[in-house]
């Protein structure tokens, strides 16, 4: 109770002084891929006199107690970026994220089945190419698909043992792009028949920010093998909340990575 | 939206980070938006007219008359065109025909001011009085060779040369400039889309800089590209102005500055990320309303992008006879024009 008359206080007083905050933007973070080998840099960019950049490298919301950002960051492992602007007169900015990913097994070649032909992205080794994590789906890093299954299949350098497969997917529910319903990943096995692995079942029940999500689908057991194949199942209807609902939703990928 | 509903929105965004700042600064700074010598005060109560009786959809561009009057255009039938004094106190509204509405250009003929408004919907120019009587219609311009039906054609922008010739830009179709004598006859067409630095993508706005006045030319927007495009009064290409990062709508020119609206941004697309760009003679940015202010690397200034949310998608800037702008915007929940003053 003392809480809201608090707040109902805070709004007249903002309201009868009649200023006006407004909200920084968020700032930009550059980076030339979110996929990396041995190291990587990232600058973040915010030119507004007063504002200041604090970021976190824990996955937790920044605040001014924060990293206050000065020059690039050198990134060598995986790591989440989260970033904010700050500034006196001003409501802070929404947050920036990154997700930097670092290499996994040695991967020979991804097949994928076809992709819509405005996405396609031309490049045979697109989701292996350590290029990719920006959100602009329009750009040719990203594989685009708004059918019912698509189908992957990784054929590594060498058998490896592996605990782990990592999909790269787009966020953009603005522009009908979505996680897809599930992701169910298969090995081959001693005698050439492939077997579950893993499954990962996603529940789009409510809005999400614009973002690349790095989606690590972890193993019961570790096991051996040099192929892998990925069912990936786009939603087939857009939920009830969105104002594309009932449609066909769209997903994109752009990289994976086998651990 | 009004400013009520805006605190209540950021409220709710900022969460726990709102009542700390409020609390120290129970009466803030008034915030002065831009750079340099062009820097402003905002208004985003400035339209007094009642959204029940009046309503807006997307309003996409204004103009100032010789009755000191500032005419908004909205793809809202109810009213297309809303008739405001400056104080943002309604005088008048017309047009129920114009779905498509999207361009509005003010020329003034012998005395009298016309007023030219380009309709996507309709795939049409129409030229009418200052009250709405229609005096010409300019249709799909097959005269040109490029066009086999009306709907290849989206007009969006117009501008009138002072022999009264009619350039019509088709930002939302094939991207060619028509020009046209006063009486509406085809004289010829350039622009369209293509590889070499000629062409457009996105040729969402046209004015004529007559700041030389040895050396009149066209500026035509390539907003797809971030950049104007300079070319001859006979449709010759002159030059480019890029403008990395931003989306620019109509070029506007006044005094000795042009201004623009910029929809979004590049960075952050369909974010909401707009600003307002303002260029002095030299074509150089000098201030940015809501953005960064760019540095300069070999006359190329760098990439521009939104500081401050003041704007979600602006669309128009008018400037009127004492320097103040008035902001027009695009999908951006009905809001009607906000007024900035200069300080």
């Amino acid at each position: 109770m003392r809480k809201s008359l608090l707040f109902i206080f805070l709004f007249f007083v903002q309201y009868s002084f009649g200023q006006q905050q407004f909200q920084l933007a968020a700032p930009l973070l550059k980076y030339n891929s979110a996929f990396f080998s041995g190291s990587t840099s990232l600058q973040m960019i915010f030119d507004q006199p007063g504002a200041e950049i604090y970021y976190t490298v824990n996955g937790k919301e920044p605040t001014r107690n924060d990293l206050l950002y000065k020059e690039p960051l050198i990134v060598t492992a995986r790591t989440v970026v989260k970033a904010k602007t700050f500034g006196k007169d001003f409501l802070s900015s929404e947050t920036s994220v990154v997700e930097f990913i670092n290499a996994g097994k040695m991967i020979r070649q991804i097949s994928f089945s076809k992709p819509n032909e405005k996405y396609t992205g031309n490049k045979t080794d697109i989701l292996n190419d350590n290029i990719g994590g920006n959100t602009n789906f329009n750009n040719s890093e990203w594989l685009g698909y708004n059918n019912d299954t698509v189908e992957i299949n990784i054929d590594l350098a060498k058998k490896e043992t592996i605990h782990s497969v990592l999909i790269s997917i787009l966020q953009d529910e603005n522009s009908w792009i979505f996680l897809p319903g599930q992701i169910l990943v298969y090995y081959l096995d001693k005698q050439k028949t492939f077997l579950p692995a893993g499954k990962e079942i996603f529940f789009s029940e409510s809005k999400s920010p614009k973002q690349c999500f790095a989606k690590e689908i972890i193993f019961s057991s570790k096991i051996k093998t040099d192929k892998l194949k990925l069912i990936m199942l786009p939603l087939k209807k857009i939920p009830d909340w969105h104002p594309g609902k009932g449609n066909h939703a769209w997903l994109f990928i752009d990289e994976i990575k086998v651990y | 939206m009004n400013r009520r509903k805006f605190i209540k929105n950021s409220s709710l965004a900022a969460g726990a980070f709102y009542l700390p700042s409020a609390l120290q600064s129970i009466n803030p700074e008034e915030v002065i938006l831009g750079h340099n010598n062009k820097r402003y005060r905002i208004d985003t109560n400035w339209s007094k007219i009642n959204a029940a009786q009046y309503p807006v959809k997307d309003c996409h561009e204004m103009v100032q008359d010789k009755l000191g009057r500032i005419l908004l255009l909205t793809n809202e039938t109810k009213n297309n065109v809303i008739i405001y004094d400056k104080s943002g106190k309604l005088i008048s509204t017309w047009g129920n025909e114009y779905p498509g509405a999207h361009g509005l250009t003010l020329f003034n003929e012998n005395g009298e001011d016309f007023l030219f408004i380009c309709d996507n919907n309709r795939h049409q120019v129409i030229k009418t009085t200052i009250s709405g009587r229609v005096l010409l219609t300019l249709d799909y311009p097959k005269e040109t060779g490029q066009y086999t039906k009306p709907e290849e054609y989206i007009p969006t922008e117009t501008i009138i040369a002072p022999n009264g010739d009619i350039y019509v830009a088709d930002g939302y179709g094939k991207d060619f400039i028509m020009q046209y004598d006063s009486k509406g006859n085809y004289i010829r067409h350039f622009g369209g889309r293509g590889d070499a630095d000629k062409f457009l993508l996105n040729a969402h706005g046209i004015c004529i800089d007559d700041r030389d006045k040895e050396k009149s030319c066209l500026i035509v927007t390539s907003r797809m590209q971030n950049a104007f495009k300079r070319y001859t009064m006979e449709g010759i290409y002159i030059d480019t102005i890029p403008l990395p990062g931003a989306w620019v709508c109509r070029p506007v020119i006044k005094g000795d500055y042009l201004y623009t609206a910029v929809l979004q941004t590049n960075a952050r697309q369909s974010e909401k990320s707009g600003f307002v760009l303002i260029l002095d003679k030299n074509y150089k940015v000098i201030s940015n309303i809501g953005g960064n202010l760019p540095a300069y690397d070999n006359n190329i200034p760098g990439e521009m992008y939104q500081t401050i949310k003041v704007f979600q998608y602006p669309h128009d800037v008018c400037i009127d006879d004492e320097e103040n702008l008035y902001v027009a915007q695009w999908n951006s929940g009905q809001v009607y024009p906000y007024k900035l003053m200069p300080v």
